[in-house]
């Protein structure tokens, strides 16, 4: 099975879609996909990470079109993207550790599909191992 | 005409949800029996052939009947 590593390290909303949107493509084209949170990525995945901001794009126009489009339920949220790709392929999803240290971050704070915190020199096998690296 | 055994109704799902449909619905099927996609988003033209391509099962058909109006049938072969 051919193997893709992703990494994120935004917690942007927009970001956060993208990286669920392409491990969608992956995982559904049977790739084996690991993605790596990093930077403020990492707080995104706190269990009580508050609301997400809006999308915000250069382009005002479409900022309000992803967001109306948002409100009304027509995008899938990332969180359950990632859930249901969990459930339906290989994906595994990893958050860094220095982040979760300098939060105060332990497992347990985490959503259920992380599978573990790590640091670089796990990214940095993984990538080796990888296929494809995108980052994103 | 293939026998179907399953129909997926994916009719006003954006992307990706058509295609994460399509492998959930068909990994419920037996090899070798066939699953019918019904599908408005104008993306599935090229995504579900392209899945059925990178996944190794048989696209038997692929058909625009009308404006946002499509239909696939395929095979699941492994």
């Amino acid at each position: 099975m051919a193997k893709l590593v992703l990494v994120c390290d935004s917690g942007a909303t927009d970001k956060l879609q993208t990286v669920a949107l392409v491990a969608s493509g992956a995982v559904t084209s049977d790739y084996e996909v690991l993605i790596f949170f990093m930077h403020d990525a990492v707080y995104a995945l706190k269990k009580d990470a508050p609301a997400e901001p809006d999308v915000t794009s250069v382009f005002p126009e479409v900022s309000n079109k992803i967001n109306q489009a948002r409100q009304e339920g027509k995008l899938v949220h990332w969180k359950e993207l990632l859930e249901d790709l969990k459930d339906l392929g290989e994906l595994q999803i990893i958050a860094c550790v220095q982040i979760t240290e300098i939060l105060g971050l332990e497992k347990d704070d985490l959503l259920p599909f992380v599978d573990d915190i790590a640091g670089v020199n796990t990214l940095a096998e993984e990538a080796m191992n990888a296929d494809q690296v995108i980052s994103i | 005409m293939a026998e179907v055994h399953q129909t997926l109704d994916a009719r006003n799902l954006s992307c990706p949800m058509p295609v994460l449909k399509s492998k959930r619905a068909l990994k419920s099927l037996e090899i070798n029996q066939v699953l019918e996609i019904l599908a408005t988003d104008p993306g599935s033209m090229a995504d579900i052939p392209a899945w059925t391509r990178t996944t190794g099962q048989e696209l038997i058909s692929a058909e625009e009947r009308g404006p946002r109006d499509f239909r696939f049938l395929v095979r699941r072969l492994n």
